[in-house]
């Protein structure tokens, strides 16, 4: 295929391609050839295929509407039996994503399986933007605000959004 | 490295798009390639043998469903084996045959482009064109579905069935006999039905009499367009006939193969596995041999170090003599041998016990620049833990709890929810988020 052939990268020295790296070119190839609505993702670096970068448009309805989202992916060297590190890298307000980006999901670590991929893991981090798990907030004060105070959580929120460089 | 990798994505392309999903339900989840060597678990999960063999040696539940499960209840799944082979032997073919072709859609509109300009030219009475217009049209149509109803040529009939559809509206629109005749007898005799011949009443009675002729001669002397060749024994058929013509061959054949002649099924029915095995350096296991060699998993806290070594040893595969690796680091090396080698007893073209020995030293080197991640779901890790720990948490849970009462005590509760909000959240141990439509793609 003429898309993958460009964009592959080249097999590590040693031989034969990995594990990793051939599911994650898999994954790729149905991200260009058939993408979902409001998600993307792409490696960093050709040669590289174990860090991307993904955005999520945020869902209509919600406060994050219209705004678009940062994420960093770092998968292990046994992807997919272990969950990438998946980090915000557009500054966040959200009940579930402390100060640093980080997340709090469970498919991302006790819930992980192996039959997930970047995709499910992007909709399922769109579909958290609207529905926060405010029991078990990263962000004590995102969680507050979210019920009780719409107004000021707009504020802080597009005051964080404003931080991105 | 091969240009052609097959992926589902390439069906989006073609004229039905839907055999994206057919595509992609012959994929195993976990490496999202084609199964190799199936295996179902026991809730009716299907995975390559290598991928769920390595993922229950990590993590003991189905990737799909996570209900718990062995490595030893794997049992083969045999059918979407063979569907895997019949379905990429005519994968390439399917893929050219219903990619658009756009040189022949031009060619044909190009075609009746030039019918309609001569239909403008020759309608000069115009009013009663239009008058019957639509009609034609209907009358077409449902022409066109009786004409796809037959199910026998159909191979044929796609290929041409535009170029045909255009020349008979402009042949019933225009007069232009001479242009058209060649066109018009493949029409007629591939269809061979009547209900054509009123169209031309009204608007063609010239046409008409030189067609009903060239009908009978097309029913009388079957030409070459009528004859079909059988798939099976390659002889030309009457395409009356051919269903039962096709019948009879299989018949044929079936018997032929249960005969101990042992001819090969003509059309792989079976697939192409039995017939390759033949060529094979080494035969495929019997399910004996399979049970005798298959290497049991072992217990890390009852094995020794040493017998590790002796079993990596024996099984050639290389190990730091000088003893500078962990026991963990040779007994996962040879867990993952394990996995290697069970698998490759499912497969269906197994590889030498050297090249298992290779893939797992190539598979380590890769690895190698990354640190192994930290496993963080296995239950029974969890269990261990806080049966060593219980009585320490439970005692200080109670010294919480009573330090809490006492400050509520002394302090109002004002301030108090947001603190301990804020308390939980360098916590990230209760990962309980429920997330709709994760299944979803």
């Amino acid at each position: 295929m003429s898309a993958s052939a460009a964009t592959a990268p080249t097999a590590p020295a040693g031989g034969s391609t990995t594990n990793v790296t051939k599911r994650l070119q898999k994954e790729l190839m149905k991200l260009v050839m058939s993408p979902s609505p409001g998600i993307s993702a792409f490696p960093d670096d050709p040669s590289n295929m174990l860090k991307w970068t993904g955005t999520i448009n945020g869902p209509e309805g919600t406060y994050f509407e219209g705004k678009t989202f940062k994420l960093s992916f770092t998968f292990p060297a046994d992807y997919p039996l272990q969950p990438p590190t998946v980090i915000f890298k557009t500054p966040m307000f959200h009940p579930n994503v402390d100060m640093a980006g980080r997340i709090c999901l469970d498919i991302l670590k006790d819930k992980w399986s192996a039959v997930y991929d970047i995709s499910s893991i992007l909709l399922s981090l769109q579909s958290l933007l609207g529905e926060p798990n405010n029991k078990s907030p990263l962000n004590g004060q995102a969680a507050q605000l979210w019920d009780e105070d719409p107004k000021e959580y707009r504020r802080l929120l597009e005051k964080r959004h404003q931080e991105e460089d | 490295m091969d240009i052609d990798i097959p992926d589902p994505t390439d069906w989006l392309k073609t004229s039905i798009p839907n055999l994206q999903a057919l595509d992609t339900s012959l994929g195993c989840g976990v490496c999202k390639e084609y199964f190799t060597a199936p295996m179902l678990t026991s809730c009716g999960h299907t995975f390559c043998s290598l991928c769920i063999r390595r993922h229950l040696s990590s993590v003991q539940k189905c990737p799909t469903c996570r209900q718990p499960d062995e490595e030893n209840k794997l049992r083969k799944n045999t059918i979407i084996e063979e569907l895997i082979s019949a379905f990429l032997n005519v994968r390439k073919e399917m893929l050219e045959r219903l990619a658009p072709k756009i040189e022949d859609e031009s060619t044909s509109r190009r075609d009746s482009d030039i019918d309609m300009t001569r239909a403008e030219k020759r309608g000069s009475p115009g009013a009663d064109d239009g008058a019957e217009d639509p009609d034609t049209m209907d009358r077409r149509r449902g022409k066109r579905r009786k004409r796809e109803e037959p199910p026998n040529g159909a191979s044929q009939e796609s290929s041409t069935d535009r170029l045909r559809r255009s020349t008979r509206s402009s042949s019933q629109r225009t007069n232009s006999r001479l242009s058209n005749q060649a066109h018009d007898q493949i029409v007629d005799a591939s269809d061979g039905d009547d209900d054509f011949t009123p169209l031309d009443d009204a608007s063609d009675y010239e046409s008409d009499s030189n067609r009903g002729k060239r009908r009978k001669q097309a029913a009388r002397t079957p030409d070459a367009e009528d004859k079909v060749v059988c798939p099976l024994c390659f002889k030309p058929q009457d395409r009356s006939t051919v269903d039962v013509h096709v019948n009879q061959c299989i018949d044929l054949a079936s018997r032929a193969s249960v005969s101990p002649q042992k001819k090969p099924p003509p059309l792989g029915f079976r697939g192409p596995a039995p017939s390759g095995a033949s060529n094979r350096q080494r035969p495929p296991y019997t399910d004996e041999e399979k049970a005798q060699l298959r290497i049991p998993k072992g217990n890390l806290s009852l094995t020794k170090e040493a017998d590790i070594r002796k079993k990596l040893k024996g099984y050639g595969i290389r190990y730091d003599v000088s003893g500078k690796e962990s026991k963990q680091v040779l007994w996962a090396r040879l867990q993952d041998f394990i996995n290697l080698w069970n698998a490759n007893l499912d497969s269906l073209t197994p590889k030498l016990q050297r090249e298992l020995v290779r893939d797992l030293d190539a598979r380590e080197r890769s690895q190698m620049n990354q640190k192994p991640s930290v496993v963080q779901d296995k239950e029974f890790e969890r269990d261990v833990w806080s049966k060593k720990y219980g009585t320490s948490f439970a005692s200080l849970t109670a010294n919480a709890r009573q330090s809490s009462t006492k400050k509520e005590n002394v302090s109002t509760s004002a301030g108090g929810s947001s603190a301990a909000a804020t308390s939980q959240a360098p916590e990230p141990t209760m990962m309980t988020a429920e997330v709709n439509g994760i299944g979803s793609p």
